[in-house]
């Protein structure tokens, strides 16, 4: 089998790849190769895991409509309706 | 089963501020996201006949909210999406698709992770999500936050499975790039 190299963009963009859906054999084999030997690869992958855990942290937010934009829009169906 | 529209002025009640929240996650302008509430329930006020119940009335009107917002996505063409076209050469360049060194990784963010307390930490991703494309940060946040699977994402958003996985990439490298500025 023929391994091409693979640049750092291909690569990063395989590690997030590879969180969401299962890569190819080959496609394992070249991210592994590539994050031996590049620290910068390996750096934006610990950060990746890192920006996981925090992104898990966010909680949903809960705005709500001022007791008058709820009446606007209510009666912009009124209006509707006539 | 039938609904009418007395029920669709309940609904304002029961599920205006869901709907405000949904579409702040993927709009900026909350004057522009009232606009569309507004015409949701127009819409579904139109439609109410062919509304079955065969969903609930929230998942419905998410629906057509979510109509509103990708096609305002498609008019709005310009997008800033070159918040992330920095971190690799371009095609022209011999260096095609490695790091631009000044805006690479050389440091682990995460290493600040012992240092700032885990609160401090969401509040200023949350102030990084702000940069993104609004396309972006709503798929970032339906990925994290409303759990959705990559499938759900993809219909919902109306983008190829490899299209979110580019987003995605893209979205860390950005929000990556801006905590570095705050925390190294």
């Amino acid at each position: 089998m023929v391994i091409a190299m693979k640049s750092c963009k291909d690569i990063t963009l395989l590690v997030e790849k590879g969180k969401i859906t299962r890569l190819s054999f080959k496609e394992k084999v070249q991210v592994r190769f590539h994050l031996a030997m590049c620290k910068l690869c390996r750096n934006f992958a610990v950060d990746s895991d890192f920006l996981d855990r925090v992104l898990s942290q966010l909680k949903p937010s809960s705005l709500k409509l001022t007791a008058e934009e709820k009446e606007r829009v209510k009666d912009s169906l009124n209006r509707d309706k006539e | 089963m039938g609904f009418d529209e007395k029920d669709i002025e309940n609904w304002v009640d029961e599920h205006s501020d869901y709907l405000l929240n949904y579409a702040l996650s993927k709009m900026n302008d909350r004057d522009l996201a009232l606009d569309f509430i507004q015409d949701t329930f127009i819409a579904a006020l139109g439609a109410i006949d062919k509304f079955e119940g065969r969903s609930t009335p929230r998942t419905w009107l998410t629906s057509i909210l979510n109509r509103k917002i990708i096609d305002h996505w498609r008019k709005k063409k310009s997008q800033k999406t070159d918040v992330a076209s920095h971190f690799f050469y371009g095609e022209n360049d011999k260096s095609e698709g490695h790091w631009i060194l000044e805006n690479a990784p050389s440091q682990k963010i995460a290493s600040v992770e012992e240092e700032i307390e885990a609160d401090e930490q969401v509040k200023e991703l949350e102030e990084c999500l702000q940069i993104l494309p609004e396309q972006w940060r709503g798929i970032v946040y339906a990925k994290y936050m409303e759990h959705k699977k990559g499938e759900e994402i993809c219909n919902e958003f109306e983008v190829t499975s490899s299209n979110f996985w580019v987003i995605v990439h893209r979205a860390k490298l950005a929000l990556r790039d801006c905590l570095k500025r705050k925390w190294l």
